[in-house]
């Protein structure tokens, strides 16, 4: 790996709740769609209407003809066609392969709906205090399918290089994107992979609804009368090469992942309040400092937005922190406003978002946005998309449980 | 890799004999054969009921989860004293990376079976975190106020090492200054269900790897951590004990498809790339800790592959298969391997070596040692029955 070289973006491919491919993704973005509708679905959550952000009319044949491909778990099968289709637009496909790629897939649940499924067929419940073995004959006669998302990836796209699965639930996706970069920058692969995936099992809807994160009707980032978020599902995928590497095989590069910033609340899974910002400003930082900008240089934020009250709060607070009085000049989208909020694949989803502001210069609304909140006061890019050059993004994640992670991607100007 | 040393200061465990490094270290000083681990249980070997006392961390976490509990009373036990006294600045550059692939499946099943029996009512809100792989890490970070980088890597039964390895990379690009890295497993209808698939449980309950009389697989929870800084920082700081280093670390995966083996070259490749990394050759490696674990054809393919690799250089290096003490235990097995290595790698070297004749047998000829002896390279591997494979050579570190 040669000394100062950065790490660009060559390829993306997005399976989501506003469409399956780069096209109808970037466009029902623009116009301020929302991807959430009615889930119907026979479990019980105490809300009277389950709502969430759906992948539509998604059949894995119908984009990879795949042997096997139904044996495959609902949440690889997404992964398989978000990183096929960045595979193909990189030019990294079987057909011209760069001899060492890797694939790093963030998710917060992974199979978790595959191992439901099994549970169920199985015929169990079983009460907890039962025997183990017990407990895995009944799993055994289920059969589950293939749990190991990432070996399947690297299987079936005959990757050679790293191939792992990081869960840091909401922050992964942008967790697979800082591994990646370590990867190529250490010298361990020629291309990789970063994969942010996730499906909506049933503890995962029950869990979000019980602790009342799981908003009634929509979500609504930063709006006074937000009530929670919408879960989603979806994958997003980006394919990243060190710049000399890219620049050698004359490939199109879409932006920079300038630098990754990484850092744990420590406090606790749900807790925390307002001022609690030491975490995210130490992510921040180290961002900030492996992207050698400053912080006035940031000229546009994709939030983490989730539309919780805690949250979003949080969120203004740290960005005024950082920034000081430049935070009233940089617009805040939340675009899981739109996407609803597909946990492990969510950052995946922002990072391409930002790819396409840098590529299309768009910046993209906070919909569903109707009432200001006095502790969230700055630009959010109120339900209309807006025309703008921007040339720094700084990407936000914060998973349950406090893991934290931020990603600043660069305009690439050729150079 | 890159150029920064990366040096254990700390291990912590947690297993069926107990909480504590000594625990284990101890055994190994009567020798791993001393004892006949054919006391198993039959099916699987649990924790014992937790005595250590965690009464501090719980008040600052609140945490019911089992797997956790035990997580805090191992890095507790051995680490504590390391960790309670850093400073803020410390603790913002100090993380946690843990290898967790299926340890959170029975809170997650435990949560759903009460959502499904006895009504979504009935499940305690408070419970949902602990159905999330991330939880332990999480935890732990909480518990000691770590707030540098926290990792939970879920890339199969090899995720243990794996996190070793990933929290090498961190230490080596200066992006934080200590990092606790391991792996850890909870007994769960997936890991269980994994192992009657496959057809690899024990029926006598006892472990026998690379034995020709082995018949299969006992199962057991464990806990492995090691305790990472750059060499340099843990040199300087003069009062940390530097128990050896990471010299290079690999993993594959795919060598194993349901239940067709297939990666014998993937392995040796996996293998040779390791060894290439740390610039040695297979005769500069002085002790192997394999993943044999009594599997009939897991162990077979292992030591077809370790000969392959070191030829009959293999006839003169221990071999020392540590789940004949520990169980199979999954993701945290690989990081448990590591603390015997530092256990051999900080012995003095002034203990002889054991002549072969008091040695058990072992299958092509491999040399399978009482007891652990002295070495200066020691080569971990994790060879996963879900086809994920993950290697690190540790070495010694002269004073």
């Amino acid at each position: 790996m040669e000394a100062d070289d950065r790490i660009v973006i060559t390829g993306v491919g997005v399976v989501s709740p506003l469409g399956i491919g780069l096209p109808p993704f970037h466009q029902a973005l623009a116009e301020g769609k929302s991807g959430v509708v009615p889930l119907d679905c026979p479990w019980q959550t105490g809300y009277s209407t389950n709502r969430a952000g759906l992948v539509p009319d998604f059949v894995l044949s119908h984009f990879m003809p795949l042997a096997g491909g139904d044996c495959l778990g609902r949440t690889t099968q997404l992964a398989l066609v978000a990183g096929d289709m960045a595979l193909q637009s990189a030019g990294l496909a079987r057909a011209n392969p760069v001899r060492h790629t890797g694939v790093i897939v963030g998710t917060a649940l992974g199979e978790s709906l595959a191992v439901e499924h099994a549970w169920e067929a199985a015929g169990v419940p079983v009460p907890a205090q039962q025997a183990p073995l017990q407990m895995a004959n009944a799993m055994h006669e289920a059969d589950l399918p293939d749990y190991n998302i990432h070996d399947t990836l690297a299987t079936m796209f005959d990757l050679a290089g790293p191939n792992h699965v990081v869960t840091t639930a909401c922050a992964a996706g942008n967790h697979a994107i800082a591994w990646a970069c370590d990867l190529l920058k250490s010298g361990a692969a020629d291309a990789m992979l970063a994969i942010g995936v996730d499906t909506i099992p049933y503890v995962d809807l029950l869990g979000f609804s019980r602790l009342l994160l799981q908003a009634p009707d929509c979500c609504r980032p930063f709006d006074l009368r937000r009530k929670g978020t919408i879960l989603a599902e979806g994958a997003g995928a980006l394919a990243l090469e060190p710049l000399t590497l890219a620049r050698r095989r004359g490939a199109d590069i879409l932006a920079e992942v300038a630098g990754c910033g990484l850092s744990c609340d420590a406090a606790g899974t749900f807790s925390g309040r307002i001022q609690d910002i030491r975490s995210l400003t130490i992510a921040a930082q180290r961002a900030l400092h492996e992207a050698r900008c400053h912080p006035e240089e940031i000229d546009y934020i994709s939030a983490h937005a989730s539309g919780t009250r805690l949250n979003d709060a949080k969120e203004t607070h740290f960005i005024k922190e950082l920034l000081g009085d430049h935070a009233y000049r940089v617009p805040v989208s939340g675009i899981k406003s739109m996407l609803g909020h597909a946990q492990g694949a969510a950052a995946s989803f922002e990072a391409i978002a930002s790819v396409l502001s840098l590529t299309h210069d768009v910046l993209y609304p906070t919909i569903n946005y109707e009432t200001p909140d006095p502790q969230c006061d700055l630009d959010y890019v109120p339900n209309q998309a807006r025309h703008a050059r921007v040339d720094v993004i700084m990407s936000h994640a914060f998973g349950v449980g406090g893991n934290n992670a931020i990603v600043i991607f660069k305009r690439w100007k050729g150079k | 890799m890159p150029s920064e040393r990366v040096a254990i200061t700390g291990t912590a465990a947690s297993t069926w004999l107990g909480v504590g490094t000594s625990r284990l270290f101890g055994r190994l000083s009567e020798g791993l054969w001393a004892r006949p681990y054919d006391i198993f249980e039959a099916g699987a070997k649990r924790f014992p009921p937790l005595t250590y006392d965690i009464t501090d961390l719980i008040r600052k976490t609140r945490t019911d989860h089992e797997l956790t509990r035990q997580l805090f009373a191992a890095v507790d036990c051995d680490l504590g004293a390391d960790l309670a006294p850093l400073d803020n600045d410390s603790k913002a550059r100090a993380g946690v990376v843990i290898g967790n692939s299926s340890g959170h499946i029975p809170s997650y099943l435990a949560y759903y079976t009460t959502a499904i029996q006895e009504g979504y009512e009935r499940v305690n809100p408070v419970h949902f975190p602990a159905t999330l792989v991330n939880y332990s890490t999480a935890q732990l970070s909480s518990g000691y106020a770590l707030q540098g980088s926290g990792t939970t890597i879920s890339s199969g039964f090899g995720a243990g090492l794996d996190a070793i390895g990933y929290a090498t990379l961190r230490l080596q690009r200066g992006q934080d200054n200590l990092i606790l890295a391991g792996g850890i497993e909870a007994l769960n209808p997936y890991n269980l269900g994994l192992l009657k698939r496959h057809d690899a449980v024990s029926v006598s309950g006892r472990m026998r790897p690379l034995q020709e009389d082995r018949d299969g697989i006992v199962a057991a929870e464990g806990i492995g951590m090691l305790q990472l800084e750059p060499l340099l920082r843990a040199q300087q700081a003069g009062h940390k004990k530097v128990l050896g280093e990471v010299l290079s670390y690999h993993a594959a995966s795919g060598y194993r498809r349901k239940g067709e083996a297939v990666g014998f070259d993937r392995i040796v490749s996996a293998i040779s790339q390791l060894l290439q990394t740390a610039d040695l050759s297979p005769g500069d490696v002085e002790a192997i800790f394999p993943s044999a674990n009594g599997s009939i054809m897991g162990d077979a393919l292992e030591a077809r592959v370790l000969r392959h690799l070191f030829g009959t250089h293999l006839d003169r290096i221990p071999v020392y298969p540590v789940k004949a003490l520990v169980g199979e235990c999954f993701t945290a097995a690989g990081p448990l391997q590591c603390l015997a290595a530092l256990y051999a790698l900080t012995l003095p070297p002034s203990i002889p070596r054991e002549t072969p004749q008091t040695s058990v047998s072992g299958i092509d000829g491999l040399l399978l040692l009482n007891t652990i002896v002295p070495c200066r390279k020691a080569l971990i591997y994790s060879m996963g029955l879900d086809g994920t494979f993950a290697a690190l050579i540790l070495g010694k570190v002269d004073a």
